[in-house]
């Protein structure tokens, strides 16, 4: 008799349990799930700010006189623009950032560049134009002097082993055209290393060092040799 | 050049000499320190590493709490007006564009390219006037940005003074003495300050920068050009 009320208050105990447990899972459960959607939309909001942040520096660009450059690793594309129109795009094959480092060891953390708008990008080597003073015949001669016919572009300017775009302050764009010219020979290539050798250990000991960042862009020699040819003075430059 | 070398031989011979005459500890001591300069000089430099464009996005996240940060239909929102804002600044339908260095002019439409050909842009030269008013021009083309203002069809050329000089002229009082037709093509895109883009007699010279300032095209682009574009059209020069 008395195990008999024994079991049945046991048979009890379990039902309520149950009962309890029933109840409070699926609450369990909802606030679970509630916490999921409410970081869910957190990250949402977070994206579109982020989204925005950009589209605000672009719109930004848009209003200034200048042109502009706007690299976008994740397109593979360095855009000229200007007033917010498209001039021309370089198609870039891949994008490696670099820092200074002195006997392996890094040297001081760079300042925030990326977001940020940089302004007043600089050649080097600079494209200086050469200024011919045209020769006037005198008053009365009879025959004209011979025209001078400039060089093609590409003569005039001939691309460099390796230029830099540098921005005060923040970053510098590398582009070496060799890197990915596969007609180059070995001993271009080893002239290149070594021009490249002695300046990134100049420009990593210069106190404070020349280029705190440096974004080292690959591009066609093709392209490379358009981008060094056409990049207007005072260029400004946003990373996306 | 020989001397120089005889040096350099005279420095080499010095040096081995020295080297053969040193102690054990003294060789072990130099070859120790040009090892240590040559690993220091290793890891000097630049080193690099894959971008990662995660960065950016870090960079450019909200930096306040995540409380401040305004509702879902705000964002989006702020995001549509910063989208009609970028599509507003941006040109409409066709512009033309100008690679004044490459000397190259393209027809471009939203993201397709509509006519891709060789121009010649504005040489740089100088060009001074010996006697009377002593002036100078640069012959350059202007950077920046521009819009279609008229367009001629058989333009006759009014020489300005700058071509009565260079070529040692005098300059004529009369303007009819001034006019040239045929110089500028069969047509001509004028876009302010006296620049055009027009036609040539010299097509062998596209692709140099030999203009006095105006953007010269090939016939045959030029019919192109003309057929596609309307008064107003946008030119971005750079």
């Amino acid at each position: 008799m008395t195990s008999g009320r024994r079991r049945g208050t046991l048979t009890a105990r379990v039902a309520a349990a149950a009962v309890v447990v029933a109840a409070v899972l699926p609450a369990l459960a909802g606030v679970g799930h509630a916490r999921q959607d409410e970081a869910a939309a957190l990250d949402a909001r977070r994206a579109l700010a982020t989204e925005n942040a950009r589209l605000e520096a672009l719109a930004e660009l848009a209003k200034t006189p200048d042109f502009y450059l706007v690299l976008d690793a994740n397109a593979g594309t360095l855009r000229l623009m200007l007033h917010g129109a498209e001039l021309r795009t370089f198609p870039v094959l891949e994008v490696q950032v670099g820092s200074p480092r002195i006997g392996f060891f890094r040297r001081a953390a760079p300042t925030p560049w990326q977001g940020v708008v940089w302004t007043d990008g600089a050649l080097d080597p600079p494209r200086e134009m050469e200024r011919v003073e045209l020769a006037v015949p005198p008053p009365g001669a009879e025959e004209a002097p011979p025209a001078t016919i400039p060089p093609t572009p590409e003569e005039a300017f001939p691309t460099p082993l390796r230029f830099h775009l540098s921005f005060p302050g923040g970053p510098a764009i590398e582009v070496r055209p060799l890197d990915a010219d596969d007609a180059a020979g070995l001993f271009s290539r080893m002239a290149a290393a070594w021009v490249s050798y002695w300046g990134d250990l100049w420009a990593a000991l210069a106190t404070p060092p020349d280029e705190r960042v440096r974004l080292r862009l690959t591009l066609s020699p093709d392209e490379a040799g358009m981008l060094y040819r056409s990049l207007p003075p005072n260029v400004s430059l946003i990373v996306l | 050049m020989i001397r120089s070398l005889v040096a350099r031989v005279v420095f080499a011979w010095q040096a081995a000499r020295l080297w053969l005459g040193a102690s054990r500890r003294r060789q072990v001591a130099v070859l120790s320190g040009v090892a240590i300069l040559l690993l220091f000089m290793a890891g000097t430099g630049y080193g690099y590493e894959p971008f990662d464009p995660a960065v950016v996005d870090v960079a450019m996240a909200p930096a306040g709490p995540d409380e401040e940060l305004p509702t879902e239909a705000r964002l989006k929102s702020r995001q549509r007006q910063l989208r009609a804002r970028l599509t507003q600044a941006a040109p409409r339908g066709r512009y033309i564009v100008v690679d004044q260095t490459n000397n190259r002019l393209y027809l471009r439409e939203d993201d397709a390219v509509l006519l891709e050909a060789v121009c010649s842009a504005g040489s740089g030269f100088v060009l001074k006037e010996k006697d009377g008013r002593e002036r100078e021009w640069t012959f350059d083309t202007p950077r920046g940005r521009f819009q279609v203002l008229t367009r001629i069809k058989d333009p006759i050329w009014r020489k300005p003074d700058w071509a009565f000089v260079e070529e040692g002229q005098p300059i004529p009082k009369n303007v009819a003495d001034r006019l040239e037709p045929g110089t500028l093509g069969e047509y001509a895109l004028y876009f302010g300050n006296g620049f055009m883009i027009h036609g040539t007699l010299y097509e062998r010279l596209l692709g140099r920068s030999v203009t006095h300032g105006c953007i010269r095209l090939g016939r045959d682009d030029l019919r192109l050009l003309w057929a596609k574009v309307p008064v107003g059209t946008p030119i971005y020069i750079f």
